[in-house]
């Protein structure tokens, strides 16, 4: 491996598609159907490929100052130099990469997968091995659908759920706070209830229903402890971003959930862009979270050890947020996934794979885990052919 | 007379809905792509339905997307509130059919809210019998050109066709009717590298001059995609030589330096073309005014729902009495189906008027039969107000459910 370099990299947008058109969630418009995937693929002299996305360096850079970064960060670097292994295990960054790889933990998830290719060992066990034999997802895709389809209401929202449980999921998301933006507080709060109580009837008790509302109850306690109340018969898994991050508000919280008796998770943490900040910090030390979930392909493997490490005894779990990642994310996030003890589910958009080579099987709602060295994915060529007229590459 | 005819109608009910539509149809409709710095617009687009009801039965209609992408319907709630209990002659001083001048206790309301001030015209128009142009004056033009605004980056929307892919929907456009096309340019700004995207910008504008033919108008619009490269600018406004290019928008965030550039190689490559800009702004800022009066801006453009008729109509009265020769060509991209249809009664009205922005979208809930669309140009109504109504059936049966009223 000494004399394996980067000798390549090319940056190529690629868009990818849901399968429907995802609709409005608390404070932001219409997803919509394509996102764009901002595909990075460093080839070292032997041939190996390791990938990711730069989705977040391209959301306020250009594709120029990309490649300048990219060329800096990466090319005509040893392999050997982007990580520290020890024992078959990835302890840290390698010599000097770890500027490059602090506001940009999607750089790492590339370095565990061109390592792991050109040592022919799963990025799963770089992590350390595999915690389970499957990891478990949860379809994100249920937005403010209704919207959409306004004359079928909340029942949009259960049909689009149970064609989700019907397709293998066995776990959902609903993306609620209505009243944040787009309705009147009150009668976005009676939808909420309508949509969650909808969909628990749609898919049945064995269905997860997890509820994430982006900080739509914000200033609104009243129709919080309202919401809570109506739909705790419903079995909410977990609660998520019901309001701005704040002590005093997670107390509350905290006191709603006793009052009605749920067991339900509270989490947050995906809008924290440099974790543990002392907010979240706080909420975990004081009991207040159950799950804490920033992205995982914004801050990468050697982020989320981190992370993972600091929250080791607190009891929170790791649950990285992952939307926006396009398929790519999934494959990430299965490693990821499989390597963490405290994982809980990964978030599925669902985005129809067409430039990487097959995700590994899905099984009532869980994946099975790769077997391929690094994140056991590669670039499909035919798949990639079409795209590539937009592609940049740099080489030495 | 006209203000005590107005007297009697109070408004009683105000309404804010969403209403969505597509760029074809539900699932299956093209997608409209990236412009310079956004990402994909997408394949649908809304207007927040406003409908303002006075208690003699009117309804007045506008598009309240500007309301609702500034804040959320709660501001909206409670910034309207006041207009229940408001006779129609509140707002303005309407004399012989013409509205004179806008009532100080309402004006900083119709600013914040220029959208507002159209469902008040479509009332005041319905109330007096009388088409919504006709409140600003006289008739300059019974037809009103449009352009198909909607040609963004869809190279990146399908990356196997290239230039080609932004050709294939230009000549669908052109099927459809239009005679006047938009094209997103901007390359260099974000999403390709700088000389890649200054490239891919001339090869869009060739490809689709060669597809359409040349009795197309070709607009092009950089959404400041130059910006910091003059050079690649330069290049740019060279390449489209010869390929008879209508106007060239936001090349360059506005500044007088880089304008002075841009006017002496457009003089020197491309000299029918011209320079517009002001989207962002409601006109009277100064660098508009720098530009207007140094003979650098060919036409500006406010957003007609930002601005609505009367503001507008202001601007335009003062640009005619400052004597500068710049044009309106108001933006109007957000503004759907009742911001076309204000657009299209401001041009009826309006000397200085170019061309309307059309993001070609049609909505099954308005009704508009007087809008007749053909060979790129719709006709103005003469009938009250807007002239649209909406199908009432319909609204109760799908839209109402989301209905925010107040009462």
């Amino acid at each position: 491996m000494s004399s394996e370099i980067i000798e390549s990299v090319f940056l190529t947008p690629i868009p990818s598609s849901y399968r429907k058109e995802l609709g409005k969630n608390a404070y932001i418009d219409n997803i919509g159907m394509q996102r764009l995937e901002w595909v990075v693929c460093a080839r070292s002299s032997s041939g190996a490929e390791g990938i990711s996305i730069a989705n977040r360096l391209m959301r306020e850079g250009t594709v120029e100052s990309t490649l300048a970064y990219l060329k800096s960060a990466l090319l005509g670097r040893e392999v050997e130099q982007l990580l520290e292994i020890s024992e078959g295990v990835v302890t840290g960054a390698g010599p000097g990469m770890d500027r490059w790889y602090r506001r940009n933990g999607w750089m790492t998830i590339l370095a565990f997968d061109l390592v792991g290719k050109v040592q022919g060992v799963s990025a799963i066990d770089l992590l350390g091995g595999p915690k389970h034999d499957s990891v478990p997802a949860y379809d994100t895709t249920l937005y403010f659908q209704d919207f959409l389809n306004p004359s079928r209401g909340a029942q949009q929202v259960a049909d689009e759920a149970y064609q989700a449980l019907t397709d293998g999921w066995r776990a959902v998301k609903l993306k609620i706070g209505r009243g944040g933006r787009w309705m009147l507080p009150e009668a976005g709060m009676e939808r909420d209830i309508d949509v969650v109580l909808g969909v628990r009837e749609a898919v049945g008790s064995d269905v997860k229903i997890y509820v994430d509302a982006n900080f739509g109850y914000d200033n609104q306690f009243d129709l919080l402890d309202r919401f809570i109340k109506e739909v705790t018969p419903a079995d909410i898994f977990w609660f998520e971003e019901m309001i701005t991050h704040s002590v005093d508000g997670y107390k509350q919280m905290r006191e709603i959930l006793a009052k009605y008796g749920s067991g339900a998770l509270l989490t947050c943490g995906e809008v924290d862009r440099d974790p543990i900040s002392e907010i979240f910090q706080d909420l975990i030390d004081g009991g207040l979270i159950d799950g804490y979930q920033p992205d995982i392909v914004g801050h990468g493997y050697l982020g989320w050890m981190d992370i993972e490490r600091q929250l080791a005894g607190t009891g929170v779990r790791t649950i990285p947020h992952n939307f926006g990642n396009g398929s790519f994310g999934t494959y990430a996030s299965i490693i990821w996934g499989a390597a963490s003890e405290t994982y809980v589910s990964l978030e599925d958009e669902r985005a129809i794979p067409c430039y990487l080579t097959a995700l590994p099987e899905f099984i009532k709602g869980a994946y099975t885990l790769p077997t391929g060295p690094g994140l056991g994915v590669d670039i499909d060529y035919s798949g990639y052919a079409p795209h590539s007229k937009h592609e940049n590459r740099i080489t030495v | 007379m006209s203000n005590r005819t107005l007297d009697s109608h109070v408004i009683s009910k105000v309404t804010v809905t969403p209403v969505e539509t597509y760029f074809g149809s539900p699932g299956k409709g093209r997608i409209v792509g990236r412009n310079a710095k956004s990402e994909n617009y997408g394949h649908n687009q809304r207007e927040w339905l406003l409908q303002v009801t006075t208690n003699s039965g009117l309804t007045g209609l506008s598009n309240a997307r500007p309301g609702m992408n500034a804040g959320g319907i709660v501001d909206l709630y409670n910034d309207f509130q006041d207009l229940i209990g408001q006779p129609l002659s509140a707002f303005f001083t309407v004399s012989d059919g013409r509205v004179t001048s806008i009532n100080p206790r309402w004006s900083d309301l119709i600013d914040r809210y220029g959208f507002l001030d159209v469902a008040l015209f479509d009332l005041i128009g319905r109330a007096l019998e009388k088409p919504a142009y006709s409140l600003l004056g006289d008739k300059v033009r019974s037809k009103i050109e449009s352009y198909d605004s909607t040609l963004y980056f869809q190279d990146l929307v399908t990356p196997s066709k290239g230039a080609n892919a932004v050709a294939i929907e230009a000549m669908e456009a052109v099927a459809k009717g239009w005679r006047a096309l938009k094209l997103k340019l901007g390359r260099p700004g974000k999403w390709f590298e700088p000389h890649a995207g200054t490239y891919r910008d001339i090869e869009v504008v060739e490809t689709v001059r060669r597809a359409v033919g040349d009795d197309i108008k070709i607009l092009v619009d950089a959404n400041n995609g130059y910006d910091g490269r003059l050079d690649l600018l330069q290049e740019f406004v060279r390449g489209i030589s010869g390929l008879s290019v209508m106007w060239m928008e936001e090349m360059v965030t506005e500044n007088v330096a880089d304008y002075r550039k841009l006017r002496d190689w457009r003089d020197k490559y491309t000299p029918q073309t011209m320079i517009v800009d002001g989207e962002g702004h409601k006109g009277r800022q100064t660098i508009y005014w720098q530009l207007m009066e140094q003979g650098l801006l060919d036409a500006i453009q406010p957003d007609m729902l930002h601005m609505g008729f009367w503001h507008y109509h202001m601007l335009a009265r003062d640009i005619e009495e400052s004597g500068n020769h710049t044009l309106i060509a108001p933006h109007n991209y957000n503004a759907a189906y009742l911001g076309l249809r204000a657009d299209i009664q401001f041009g009826a009205a309006t000397t200085r008027f170019v061309i309307a922005e059309d993001s070609t979208l049609d909505f099954e809930l308005y009704q508009g039969p007087e809008y007749v669309f053909k060979d790129g140009a719709y006709d103005v109504p003469d009938s009250p107000g807007l002239a649209v109504s909406i199908d009432q059936e319909l609204y109760e049966r799908v839209y109402k459910k989301h209905e925010t009223a107040i009462i």
